[in-house]
């Protein structure tokens, strides 16, 4: 038995039934132990890395796939899972590989063009505070995040909200840094747009 | 005053450009409200993007996130015990040293010596039955296993060949047929026993049939 039962332990040993035939009580305590460890890292982990993914397919079924996808790979690299930390954001690294390559082999996407930087397509259906009022943030935020390419929504994902450097982003998305500069950036601008357009509508709709 | 390019700003708005660039144009912002406004306004939106990125979508046939989670739970340790069972067959072949050539030579010595004893140690008739089913084997290409002497219409003969196991008993047969195998082993013995073993190529099950003459 080679597992490291200190940092996030495999599931299936050599000797998983060695219990009965009286193998030391420490064996199984320590592998309860590290079973304990997987299961509070997928449990701590699982809801950012699906909405994460979700966020960049856009498909509940297809994100429900690849998170299960991402959590597999990460935990079957366990030497790069020695500390809890580095193992998070590993995981981040690999959920956004997984959906990014999900793109590119589904939607033939090309991370590495650059978009033109156009006027979304319609205005928002319903403003920030309506949404709010009526607990609909998601609709709100999907639909802003609808006018947005593929390669610039995975790009501000990354960026603004999982919060890795823009190399990384570049690292990820397999592309230059200039090239995911200038997603960041035109993604930045059409998101800021939308909203603006989404509070002057709110204005000119009556109380 | 020239501003700085709309895309600059959302570059400085999210601490993206480099040092140089980020005082040019924190210098321009520090002496115009216009592109303060812009800068806040980008700011806001990017608050606010981290805010609602929390929210869960809609889940399909009111699905409740507790419910999937659990589903999803369970699939990524489906996926783990499968990859450890996979990795069980996976595992790189010993690597233990193959014999040496001393060792296979001695091995091969012992065999002849054992070979010739066996060979000297037998009665002269069995010993002709021997060589005659071996015979037999290498021409045909089957095995057979004669009870005494050569297969008289009143002797019992068992044959086994790729197809099946055969008793042949005075003009009557019985057949112990198997599927067809390209991995099918034929194998007789001298105390009238004869046996053929393969592998079904869809499960990878073996099969072993084995008929056996007795004297009543």
């Amino acid at each position: 038995m080679s597992s490291a039962y200190g940092t996030l332990g495999a599931f299936v040993r050599d000797d998983a039934f060695m219990s009965d035939r009286g193998a030391p009580p420490t064996t199984d305590t320590a592998f309860l132990a590290a079973q304990e460890l997987q299961n509070r890292f997928i449990s701590d982990n699982l809801r950012r890395i699906f909405l994460l993914i979700y966020r960049i397919v856009r498909n509940v079924d297809d994100a429900q796939d690849l998170t299960q996808e991402a959590f597999i790979k990460a935990l079957q690299r366990q030497d790069q899972l020695k500390e809890l930390d580095k193992a998070t954001h590993w995981l981040s690294r690999i959920a956004s590989n997984t959906a990014i390559d999900f793109l590119r082999r589904n939607g033939k996407v090309n991370f590495c063009e650059i978009d033109t930087l156009v006027e979304p397509l319609s205005e928002p259906s319903e403003s920030p505070e309506q949404a709010v009022l009526r607990s609909e943030h998601r609709a709100y935020l999907e639909e802003g995040l609808s006018v947005l390419t593929d390669r610039e929504r995975t790009a501000l994902l990354l960026r603004d909200v999982e919060e890795l450097p823009a190399e990384l982003v570049a690292e990820q998305m397999n592309c230059s840094k200039a090239t995911v500069r200038s997603h960041i950036a035109n993604a930045r601008i059409k998101m800021k747009r939308y909203m603006e357009r989404s509070r002057r509508a709110a204005q000119r709709k009556p109380s | 005053m020239k501003h700085p390019a709309e895309v600059q700003i959302a570059l400085f708005a999210g601490g993206d450009v480099g040092r140089w660039e980020r005082w040019r144009v924190a210098r321009h912002v520090a002496r115009c409200a216009e592109c303060q406004h812009e800068v806040q306004s980008l700011r806001d939106a990017g608050t606010q993007l981290r805010e609602l990125s929390g929210e869960m979508p809609d889940l399909p046939n009111a699905l409740g996130w507790n419910r999937l989670a659990q589903e999803i739970t369970g699939n990524i340790r489906v996926g783990l015990a499968a990859g450890e069972a996979i990795a069980l067959f996976d595992k790189p072949a010993s690597t233990k040293p193959r014999l040496g050539w001393n060792a296979a030579l001695l091995l091969l010595g012992a065999t002849a010596i054992f070979a010739i004893a066996f060979w000297s140690s037998l009665p002269p008739q069995q010993a002709e039955h021997l060589l005659a089913s071996l015979k037999r084997i290498r021409t045909e290409r089957i095995g057979t296993v004669i009870r005494s002497g050569a297969a008289a219409p009143d002797e019992v003969v068992v044959e086994a060949s790729a197809t099946g196991i055969q008793v042949k008993e005075n003009g009557r047969t019985l057949s112990l047929m198997h599927p067809r195998s390209d991995g099918a082993t034929v194998s007789i013995s001298m105390q009238g026993s004869a046996g053929v073993r393969f592998v079904d190529a869809d499960t990878g099950q073996v099969t072993t049939n084995k008929v056996y003459y007795a004297e009543q």
